[in-house]
Parts: C-alpha cells; structure tokens; sequence
C-alpha cells in the first residue's frame, strides 16, 4: 500500500528521552510504564491489560499531566501496539509522553 | 450551364462546412487552457513519499506537523531520510547521516534543539526500530518527534 495514497496524515507527538537513569523527565513522573507487548503494561509492579488499565492508576497521573513509556528493546511491541499506548495515555489527559527505550529505576 | 451553377453552389457548402466546425472548437480549445491554467495555478504539487508502508491507525485528529526532517521505516525494515535511503547497518553511520541531513537539508535556521522530526513507520514493526533512529537524532539533540499516523476509520 503506497504511503502517499494517505492524503490525510494526522499525528502522535512525544519526546525522546535518554536512557540513563539521570533522566529528569523520566525520573520525575511516578507515571512510568513499561510495555510488555501483547497490551500488556506493568506499571508499580502490576501488570494490566491496556484496556483495563484501571481508572485509579490514571488519575494519579492526570495531575502530573506526563507519562514515560519505556519499550525494552526484548520485547515484541509494534508500533501500532505503541501508537495504542499514546492514544490511550493522551485520551485521559497525558500530554506529555516521554519515550525511552531502556530505563533503570534510580538507587 | 444549369449542371455548372449547381457544382458552385456544392463546392461552396463544402468549403463552408470545415470553417463552421473550427469556429465552433475555439471556445472549447479556451475553456480547456483556461481549465489547465486554473488547475496549475490552485492545485498543490505534493512531495510524494518513495516508498511503501501500512501507517498506524490513530484516534488522534491533530494534522501532520510540517518538519524539514522526515524519516520513513518500510515494512521491510528499509529506512529513508528526506526521501533519501539510508544504506548502513552501524548506529554510528546512521547518527553520521542524519548530522548530514540536519546541516545540509536547508536546516541551517533551525537549531537542532528546535527541529521537530517526523516518523512514519510501518504499523506492524517492532517499535525497537525506532532505537537506532531515536539514538541517533538524541546524540544531536534532537528530542521532539511526531509519529505520522492515519484516523482509524481509513
């Protein structure tokens, strides 16, 4: 299917964010998900399928108005699977997403 | 001397008839230049994209940012910058590439921590692809992106 039949692009936007753990954006928010893959996404050492991420877990995040999502290079996520993600965190008021792809939790 | 008069007459519509069919294919010659000349004028001349994907459905309504950057992932892993392709396989090369691109792409009035990228990627990759891409542009501080998407009802 030839990309340029699609007259009517529309976008998600984010930003890269380094891997180190020194990360300010990363580090910040307690709004740090990890994608599993197969809608799987742990978050606080639960795990949940997208859609039952349960309503609490996004409300503690709306105040912040930022989420990190964090893609392990091992996993089997596609980018339609992400673009799920970023769909799914900007309809319930996560503006700001911050993409990485590797993250260790500071000490 | 009757036969004559009758053969002017029958030469004279003949010579007639070709004149009248002219005359009445001026104003359609007009209509289509004047239509050709319109199209030129209003009509919008779009890069084409050289390559194939299958983009990302998206509920998002937001259009698509116009970046001086545009990198494309095909299905089958290729990848393109500025509807360049990129032959390479080290991370090193492809950060060089894109140092490349940033400075000669008429990027010049951009300051690489202003310059938004655009993505489009083939839907069903692994979104490990992006790695590479994400690095590279990161090293050069470059950190706003935009993952080129179509609506869901496409």
């Amino acid at each position: 299917m030839l990309s340029s039949t699609f007259s009517q692009w529309h976008q998600l936007s984010f930003s890269n964010t380094t891997q180190t753990n020194n990360t300010t954006a990363v580090t910040k928010t307690p709004n740090r998900f990890l994608l599993l893959g197969l809608n799987k996404i742990k978050h606080q050492d639960r795990t949940y399928n997208l859609d039952q991420l349960e309503f609490e877990v996004l409300t503690q995040s709306l105040s912040q108005q930022q989420a990190a999502i964090i893609v392990t290079p091992n996993t089997k996520v596609t980018i339609q699977e992400l673009v799920n993600t970023l769909d799914y965190f900007k309809a319930h008021g996560l503006n700001q997403i911050h993409l990485t792809s590797s993250y260790t939790e500071p000490q | 001397m009757w036969i004559n008069h009758k053969t002017e007459i029958l030469i004279a519509q003949q010579s007639k008839t070709p004149s009248t069919s002219e005359t009445h294919l001026i104003p359609l010659i007009n209509i289509v230049f004047l239509m050709l000349i319109f199209f030129m004028v209003a009509g919008h001349i779009a890069e084409q994209d050289t390559t194939e994907l299958i983009p990302p459905q998206s509920t998002s309504k937001q259009g698509l940012t116009e970046t001086a950057l545009t990198i494309i992932i095909t299905a089958d892993g290729n990848l393109w910058i500025n509807n360049q392709q990129f032959f390479g396989e080290s991370p090193k090369r492809l950060e060089e590439q894109l140092q490349t691109h940033i400075k000669t792409s008429h990027l010049n009035s951009h300051t690489s921590n202003s310059l938004e990228v655009v993505l489009k990627v083939d839907s069903q990759l692994s979104a490990k692809v992006l790695d590479p891409v994400l690095q590279g542009l990161r090293t050069l501080n470059v950190n706003k992106f935009h993952l080129a998407t179509i609506d869901t009802n496409t």
